[in-house]
């Protein structure tokens, strides 16, 4: 079975995939718990504009996506600040993304099939230039959240109080979104725009599911993330499918296992 | 005349054009315990965030162990404890030890992990509100009087100078009540902390704090609430009262 790793495509998709895994549950645990499950695919939508954008002028999309990306989550959250209720915020810059894409397309008379990679994603076609970018931004989005772990975990679960204690919340704040929009671009290649929010949401409403402690919702958050990526890729290698869709699925498999098994248990 | 930690002088806060706070003035001593009663919507919560920074009045200055709360940083020397039972999320994936050390990181800074003696201190806090063998519960599995405790803990491991608690009692049933406010005289007598309660509930506390101020849009300090609510029509604090006039 392990002979499929001896192509360097799919060491690479693997190790692409692992990194992304570990990325992604590990903020989406803190996004899920902040009630901001849409915002992964609120910026993933405007990812789209600047993919579009980045494709039009001809300069690397996914750099013009990072860009838009980050801004956008600044904005949405001085939106929320400013008392507009988060899913609102969202949702607007969302239509923004998506109506700046549809603009640029029908500019373009409609691009290539580069368009459609970004869209369901490609992680068979992931070349050096991709990993490299995907093991950076994964390295500082796990390495900004190891260095504020404890001040995200307290203000996660009781903003007043963290402000009271002198955290800088605003700061933080902005930071999370911030890694948000960092780690939905670098998904971008890995399960495609319209499949990010999954893999940011489903692996930690799963550990959600059996964690005691926020530690531990964070690994086992972790563990079902590599594990769906895993799966995942290598049944859609055999059965010849989709790979972003056949690792959400997945991810979406083991979820309804644990759901079941808990309720059974509780009986 | 003891050091006054807390100084609030010409207090107005309103919100959409609606006046909450009316020319409050308040001065809180070293090792005081003072009690702050009122009916629910006369703006004791208010009072708190703006004691402690959380919202900025219209009009008025706060000043904290003698310094303008602009330019107070000493955060861990206030222990502060919201008011839970009703905002906090049950299913939220937290141990009891995880919330109490979350008192030590405004003591610790940023980027600064917890050592030996930060858990050292968590474990005591932990002992004196009595939850040592529930450390590695999940919070959710927890009752309303134990999970206030957890959050006591929590400003404790701050080793606050100051303590200020928002409704405290609420959801808790009269015979933990009792127990709840011997365990504060004891913090107030034996551990020198200034405590400050905010609660709609006339009965207990009425005769276990050291003083007493009324409030309705105004402060109204050393007044005798059964006398002073007696006129207004509040459904919340009748029915306290009568539970505990038992």
């Amino acid at each position: 079975m392990l002979e499929i790793l001896q192509y360097g495509f799919m060491q690479r998709a693997l190790a692409a995939g692992i990194m992304i895994a570990i990325i992604c549950s590990t903020i989406g645990t803190f996004i899920v718990l902040k009630r901001l499950s849409m915002i992964g695919d609120g910026l993933a939508h405007i990812a789209l504009g600047g993919i579009a954008l980045g494709l039009f002028f001809k300069v690397y999309p996914v750099i013009a996506a990072l860009i838009f990306s980050v801004v956008s989550a600044l904005g949405i959250n001085s939106l929320r600040k400013a008392k507009i209720y988060g899913d609102v915020a969202i949702a607007i810059f969302f239509s923004a993304g998506l109506a700046l894409a549809v603009v640029l397309l029908s500019l373009a008379k409609g691009f290539n099939v580069d368009l459609f990679s970004y869209l369901f994603g490609s992680i068979l076609t992931v070349n050096e230039t991709d990993l490299k970018m995907v093991l950076g931004l994964g390295i500082l989005t796990v390495g900004a959240v190891i260095l504020f772990y404890k001040e995200l975990v307290y203000l996660t679960f009781d903003e007043e109080s963290a402000k009271v204690s002198g955290i800088p919340s605003d700061i933080l704040n902005n930071a999370l979104v911030v890694l948000t929009a960092i780690t939905v671009v670098a998904s971008i290649k890995i399960v495609g725009i319209l499949l990010v929010s999954s893999l940011l949401v489903v692996p930690a409403a799963t550990s959600l599911q059996i964690s005691k402690n926020f530690k531990e919702t964070i690994l086992f958050s972790i563990v079902l993330s590599i594990l769906s990526v895993a799966v995942g890729l290598i049944s859609s290698y055999y059965f010849n499918i989709a790979t972003g869709g056949a690792i959400v699925l997945v991810s979406i498999i083991f979820f309804a296992a644990i759901l079941l098994y808990k309720n059974w248990r509780l009986r | 005349m003891g050091e006054k930690i807390i100084e609030m002088e010409n207090i107005n806060f309103e919100l959409d054009g609606i006046s909450i706070l009316e020319d409050i003035n308040l001065a809180i001593e070293r090792g005081e315990f003072l009690g702050i009663i009122g009916p629910n919507g006369s703006g004791k919560t208010t009072l708190l965030k703006i004691m402690l920074g959380l919202i900025k009045p219209k009009t008025g200055t706060i000043k904290l162990f003698g310094e303008h709360i602009h330019h107070f940083k000493d955060w861990h020397r206030i222990g502060y404890v919201p008011q839970h039972a009703i905002n906090f999320d049950a299913n939220f994936p937290v141990s009891v030890f995880e919330v109490v050390s979350m008192g030590r990181f405004s003591k610790k800074g940023l980027l600064r992990r917890l050592g030996r003696k930060d858990l050292q201190i968590i474990e005591e806090a932990l002992e004196i509100v009595g939850m040592k063998e529930y450390k590695n519960k999940r919070m959710g599995e927890l009752s309303g009087g134990q999970q206030q405790r957890v959050f006591i803990a929590r400003a404790l491991a701050s080793e606050p100078e100051l303590l200020i608690l928002d409704e405290p009692t609420a959801g808790v049933d009269v015979r933990v009540q009792k127990e709840f406010y011997d365990f504060l005289e004891k913090l107030n007598k034996e551990r020198k902390i200034t405590l400050v309660l905010v609660t709609h509930d006339i009965g207990t506390v009425t005769s276990r704090v050291g003083k007493l101020a009324c409030m309705n849009k105004r402060l109204f300090p050393e007044c005798h609430p059964e006398e002073f609510f007696a006129g207004i029509p509040v459904e919340g604090m009748k029915l306290v009262h009568h539970l505990h006039g038992e």
